[in-house]
């Protein structure tokens, strides 16, 4: 039978639910032998994105992806992060095609683009 | 030049503002054959307009399957520079067409973009009316019954398969029986119909050839029907998802000046193509398939497309929209799951025979499967009053035709009836693009019916034919052609004339 990633995440999710930390590992390592079992290791990146989304949203909080057109000081990052709250799942990662400034997205829904690409899209695509 | 025009431009940037806030945003997850997964979106509006944000400009996409944690939507536009990863917004549009008078005479996509090097359509834009090509046809209470008649220019279309405005005719047969032929001939005849409003025509090719497509387009031009003609094109070489809007497209055109007051004549051609095209994109978008792999709202595809044609009552403007789909069968079968489907749709057929087609016999109609179920309301009394026993005449022909073949002898009686059948057969040939005018159509079957061209060689019915309308037109052209042509009428006077006409000219022909 072929399992959806939805499926696989909620699973996931409820084998991890109020196991001890040092159980957690054990269950990680089984679920990826699970995965390889079932040939199913290309979905491994839809799963863990949904994941994502199950676990934030338990705790009552954000999936926030923070992108940066280039490597900033560590100081500046963690002034960012700072902003978001225990609950949230804060990734940040290095785009340069936003040539400058930052991007953040939530939930992978909605976002607050303040990079340079995105202006100038916005000054050569305006109607 | 160039100063102004750095000037311009250096305004637009200063004036440019752009304040960041949260923003909707979706994101492509899988691409392939015109078809783009997208995640994200949760609030996006079946057949809303989606832009990709793709590194050379946007490209637009039809938010199609909406589904529990994505969107399923086809490509409008180079699908090949779309990729995982590109961010998709809404633009809280559905999918439209900018229609106004001025796109008459042009060749357009279905996105209404110009393919006939003529440049802009729309030289006064703020005229032009967005069209939705999904649209809710018209309501019971908006319409009437069909009254005007469509005259094809097609003599056995015209005298026994009658199509009122309004009416959706369906025109199927074989690949190379002459379907196209017959809907062009009606297209090119609207323009020597004076008796009634002047057509606005619209032709939709779907997963034509190029080649075709451009010939008929020279046709057009050459017989001067591209005046009062759109052609909304999809060759084969477009997009499946181009394929599959060009028919809604093309009814959105039609629909603009219907709701105008104005009559119009949208020929599909051909919506087996249309199903095709929509059953790619439905299984792309992983449908679940159903008899032969079609999605299972393929009928719901062509009923409400076909729906939308119609005759309004004189309170919504009296305009109406005829339809004449084209569809191709395999080897004579009409029971197929696309032609039983649209066959059930529309209000008659007229079939198209190769046999037929081969026996020498254009246009190759079949009579006995062909039927107009509406039209005769349409007919004008004059074609009425000459169709009917032409109807009787052919089918006694073709019984007693049947009956030739075992029996050697024959009573005078009967065959005479089967030399009449023949010259009636003979007069029914038509080369295509040659459509005659209603006034013409009923002369001749006139003299058919009542036996003047029975001493007449088959071989030389064509010429009598021809000759003859000359001769009315030279002699008899207020009395005889121009009488019925203004009353619609053969009225005890205007037979006289005929028949007076009719043998003077048998004396000198």
């Amino acid at each position: 039978m072929k399992y959806s990633p939805k499926n696989y995440a909620l699973a996931l999710n409820q084998a991890l639910e109020g196991k001890p930390e040092t159980k957690k590992g054990a269950i990680l390592k089984n679920f990826l032998v699970v995965l390889k079992k079932n040939g199913d290791q290309r979905l491994a990146h839809k799963i863990l994105e949904i994941f994502k989304g199950l676990v934030v949203r338990q705790k009552g909080g954000h999936h926030v992806l923070l992108e940066l057109a280039r490597e900033t000081p560590d100081t500046s990052t963690q002034s960012i992060l700072k902003k978001f709250g225990e609950k949230d799942w804060v990734e940040t990662s290095i785009n340069p095609s936003l040539v400058a400034g930052i991007r953040v997205t939530l939930d992978g829904e909605q976002e607050l683009d303040n990079s340079l690409a995105k202006k100038l899209h916005k000054l050569f695509n305006r109607n | 030049m160039a100063y102004d025009i750095i000037e311009k431009l250096k305004k637009e940037i200063e004036g440019f503002k752009d304040e960041a806030g949260f923003e909707n945003v979706g994101i492509v997850t899988e691409t392939s054959d015109g078809i783009a997964r997208v995640s994200g979106l949760a609030g996006a509006l079946s057949q809303e307009i989606l832009n990709i944000e793709t590194e050379t400009g946007d490209i637009p996409t039809l938010a199609s399957n909406l589904e529990e944690s994505s969107i399923g939507t086809i490509i409008l536009g180079d699908f090949e520079k779309v990729k995982i990863g590109h961010r998709v917004r809404q633009t809280g549009k559905v999918l439209s067409i900018k229609v106004s008078p001025e796109i008459i005479g042009r060749v357009v996509d279905p996105l209404g973009r110009p393919l006939d090097n003529k440049g802009v359509i729309f030289k006064n834009p703020e005229k032009a009316e967005e069209y939705r090509l999904e649209k809710i046809a018209p309501s019971v209470i908006n319409r009437e019954s069909v009254k005007i008649p469509v005259h094809t220019g097609v003599k056995a279309v015209d005298a026994m398969i009658p199509i009122g405005r309004g009416q959706r005719e369906l025109i199927i047969g074989d690949r190379g029986t002459g379907k196209t032929a017959i809907a062009l001939d009606a297209i090119l005849n609207q323009k020597q119909d004076p008796g009634r409003p002047q057509m606005i025509c619209v032709y939709v090719a779907v997963g034509q050839k190029n080649s075709k497509i451009a010939k008929i387009i020279k046709t057009m031009e050459d017989a001067g029907a591209l005046k009062y003609t759109v052609v909304v094109s999809a060759p084969a070489s477009a997009p499946a998802a181009l394929q599959y809007l060009a028919p809604f497209a093309g009814c959105a055109v039609g629909e603009y000046f219907m709701e105008k007051g104005q009559d119009v004549l949208v020929v599909y051609d051909d919506l087996t193509k249309h199903a095709q095209s929509y059953r790619e994109l439905s299984l792309l978008l992983r449908r679940p398939p159903g008899r032969e792999a079609y999605p299972g709202d393929i009928f719901y595809l062509h009923s409400r497309l076909l729906e939308r044609s119609a005759k309004l009552s004189k309170e919504q403007g009296g305009g109406s929209l005829t339809a004449l789909p084209i569809i191709e069968t395999q080897l004579g079968d009409v029971s197929a799951y696309i032609p039983t489907n649209v066959i059930s749709i529309t209000d008659g057929q007229i079939y198209l025979e190769s046999s037929l087609f081969y026996q020498g016999l254009r246009p190759a109609v079949n009579v006995g499967l062909s039927v107009s179920r509406v039209g005769s309301s349409a007919q004008t009394k004059a074609m009425k009053k000459v169709a009917g026993r032409l109807r009787l005449e052919l089918a006694q022909f073709r019984e007693l035709q049947a009956f030739v073949q075992f029996a050697s002898d024959l009573d005078p009686n009967t065959k005479k009836k089967i030399d009449r059948g023949e010259v009636l057969t003979e007069i029914l040939k038509q080369s295509d693009r040659e459509p005659i005018s209603f006034e013409k159509q009923v002369v001749i079957l006139y003299a058919g019916i009542n036996g003047f061209l029975d001493d007449i060689p088959k071989t030389r019915v064509k010429e009598f034919e021809q000759k003859f309308t000359d001769y009315l037109e030279k002699m008899h052209r207020e009395k005889v052609l121009a009488a019925i042509e203004k009353t619609n009428e053969l009225n005890e006077e205007t037979e006289k004339n005929l028949k007076v006409a009719l043998e003077e000219f048998k004396k000198i022909f």
